[in-house]
């Protein structure tokens, strides 16, 4: 069920260069996926009537809490980044489908860039029992984030640095050769910058799903700003990122 | 409570606010938000004779108090609408008005002919700004939206309300030229032509480089335009653009707006709409207003 709460700001740090993690706190939380995302109304800024999309990679039903993060971008974003504990924020939630469950057993691979690599987090999360893989990567050290968690939740996690300042040096697509062998994932779970996504081409014999960014009006399948070209067998067709996705097949994107 | 009933060129709404087209799509979305029975009306996505993909992405860009669009029309075609869409939505006590568009005078018409007898109101687009051909092209002079509203008239069933585009001359002229084609009502503002420019990328933001414009941006245009129409034509006016409150209905119904439609509210708050509803409701009490009725045409200048 989407709701619309008030939830109030428990912490709002930096994680990396630039990117910070608000841990957000309600009254009652309903269900969230792994891969799903939020919409946030941005306080005390009535002239910003759009409101913004953020995964929630972590979830804690108990404390009724959730983690978003959010790297610098515009408006929105400083905005949200100035905001203290205990102030308060409306959040549209929970929206999109998240990632498709997977059985017991698969092997899963994580393939993410830079603020990409969040919605991931909670996919190792939720698939403890399963073998779970990553390969992340970020432009520097600096920009790197959760390298510990991911640590700690994969079977083996490699990073990768454009500069090789943290991890391999290289792109993701790259590194990610390197150990393909080793790894033979069953599935793959991808979310980052475009360029990083289309790399993924070469391994997309493995099922691979892919979590999109597109621009986006209401969150919830009603206005259709948010479209993305996704090719079904009957042709190619405008899906909604925010309904029909955010997670899609690899091949139903980068087609031709 | 206050008589929230209002009366549009004989359809009887149990609210005057209406969701605006385009910025609810079917209904369906909002079915697992709300009840949808609470709304005065609905007026449903824009539907033309055929299927339509509608623009690249990107769609949107948020705008200093406001949004463009240059979504383009997408739809299922007015088939899958009359065999899928409607039959769902209808289950709900809301006035349902279809929003329909063409390429041609021929395709409008077609449309409301398939339409029958199957929905509360027509509401001819005459105003998209976000299509190359028919669209926008139909609104702009007063000639060809008094060639087409004669035109769409004589297929409609239902009571017809013409949609006008705030992208003219003289919205009177285009207000007269719908009532002397035949209009039971009109409805404006759709959204203003607009476009926002990116100075870091030196792009446009929108894929389809120009889009309209909507949101309390556009507010005062939409009451000024609202306000000139009251003081020329004789049948009801649907009033829109910019709502964002139970106050804002009131200022537009006191313009002169038997009903009013709410757009890009909904898409920046999705439950926007139940509380407009309650928002008007307090306004009335607040006033000492018993009819709602009272309230339209009667700006104090
Ligand atoms: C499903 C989804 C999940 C996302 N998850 C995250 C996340 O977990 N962490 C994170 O840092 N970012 C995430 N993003 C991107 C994030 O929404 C944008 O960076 C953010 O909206 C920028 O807002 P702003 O006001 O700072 O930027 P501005 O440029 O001022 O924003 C102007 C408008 O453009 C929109 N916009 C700008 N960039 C993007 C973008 N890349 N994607 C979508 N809309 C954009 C804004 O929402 C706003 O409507 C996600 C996007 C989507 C669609
Ligand atoms: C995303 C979006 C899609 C729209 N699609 C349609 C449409 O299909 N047909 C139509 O007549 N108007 C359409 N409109 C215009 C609205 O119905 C309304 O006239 C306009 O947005 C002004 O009202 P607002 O400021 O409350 O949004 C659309 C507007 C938006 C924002
Ligand atoms: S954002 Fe409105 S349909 Fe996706």
């Amino acid at each position: 069920m989407i709701v619309d709460l008030i939830f109030q700001v428990e912490e709002n740090k930096l994680i990396a260069s630039s990117t910070y993690e608000m841990t957000l706190k309600t009254e009652k939380l309903p269900p969230i996926k792994a891969g799903q995302f939020a919409e946030v109304k941005i306080p005390s800024r009535e002239d910003l009537i759009l409101r913004r999309p953020f995964c929630v990679y972590s979830v804690d039903s108990e404390k009724n809490s959730i983690k978003i993060g959010y790297a610098l971008r515009g408006k929105g974003t400083k905005e949200l980044s100035a905001l203290k504990v205990g102030d308060e924020v409306q959040v549209l939630l929970p929206l999109g489908n998240g990632f498709p469950a997977v059985e017991k057993g698969k092997k899963i691979l994580l393939a993410g860039g830079g603020v990409g690599v969040l919605p991931l987090l909670s996919v190792a999360e939720s698939y403890l029992d399963n073998e779970v893989y990553c390969c992340l990567g970020f432009k520097d050290k600096n920009l790197v984030m959760k390298a510990d968690e991911f640590k700690r939740l994969c079977k083996k996690a490699v990073f990768a640095t454009d500069d090789g300042s943290f991890g391999e040096k290289g792109f993701v697509a790259e590194v990610l050769e390197r150990h393909m062998d080793d790894i033979k994932p069953d599935v793959i779970f991808a979310c980052g910058p475009e360029p990083m996504l289309k790399s993924l081409k070469k391994f997309s014999a493995v099922p691979t799903y892919v979590s999109l960014e597109q621009r986006m009006g209401c969150g919830i399948g009603a206005c259709l700003v948010c479209a993305c070209k996704i090719k079904k067998a009957d042709g190619e067709h405008n899906l909604r990122v925010c309904k029909d996705g955010p997670v899609f097949l690899f091949d139903e994107v980068f087609y031709g | 409570m206050a008589d929230l009933k209002v009366n549009v060129c004989g359809v009887e709404f149990e609210n005057p606010v209406i969701a605006a087209s385009g910025t609810f799509g079917f209904g369906k979305e909002f079915e697992e938000l709300y009840d949808l029975s609470v709304l005065g009306g609905i007026s449903l996505k824009g539907v033309t004779l055929e299927r339509r993909e509608g623009n690249a992405s990107v769609r949107i860009a948020e705008t200093p108090c406001g949004m463009l669009n240059s979504v383009g029309l997408q739809n299922p075609g007015i088939d899958h609408f009359m065999k899928e869409d409607l039959p769902h939505i209808k289950r709900y006590d809301t006035k349902l008005i279809a929003n329909i568009n063409g390429n041609t005078a021929e395709e409008y018409c077609a449309v409301a002919e398939k339409l029958g007898d199957s929905v509360d109101m027509i509401e001819l687009n005459i105003s998209c700004p976000n299509v190359k051909c028919g669209g926008m092209a139909f609104g702009i002079r007063p000639e060809s939206v008094l060639e087409i509203t004669k035109k769409v008239k004589p297929f409609c069933k239902s009571p017809l309300v013409v949609k006008l585009s705030p992208n003219v001359a003289d919205i009177k002229e285009n207000a007269l030229a719908a009532q002397e084609g035949g209009a039971d009502a009109i409805a404006l503002i759709n959204t203003v032509y607009g476009m926002a420019v990116d100075a870091r990328t030196m792009r446009p933001v929108l894929a389809n480089v120009k889009g309209g414009l909507s949101g309390p941006a556009v507010k005062p245009i939409a009451l000024r335009m609202v306000y000139d129409c009251y003081s020329v034509v004789n049948i009801p006016i649907i009033g829109m653009g910019g709502i964002m409150t139970g106050e804002d209905v009131a200022e537009f119904m006191l313009c002169g707006a038997s009903a009013v439609q709410v757009g890009a509210a909904n898409i920046s708050d999705p439950f926007a709409m139940p509380r407009i509803i309650r928002e008007l409701d307090n306004y009335l009490t607040e006033m000492k207003i018993d009819d709602i009725k009272s309230l339209i045409g009667k700006l104090r200048v």
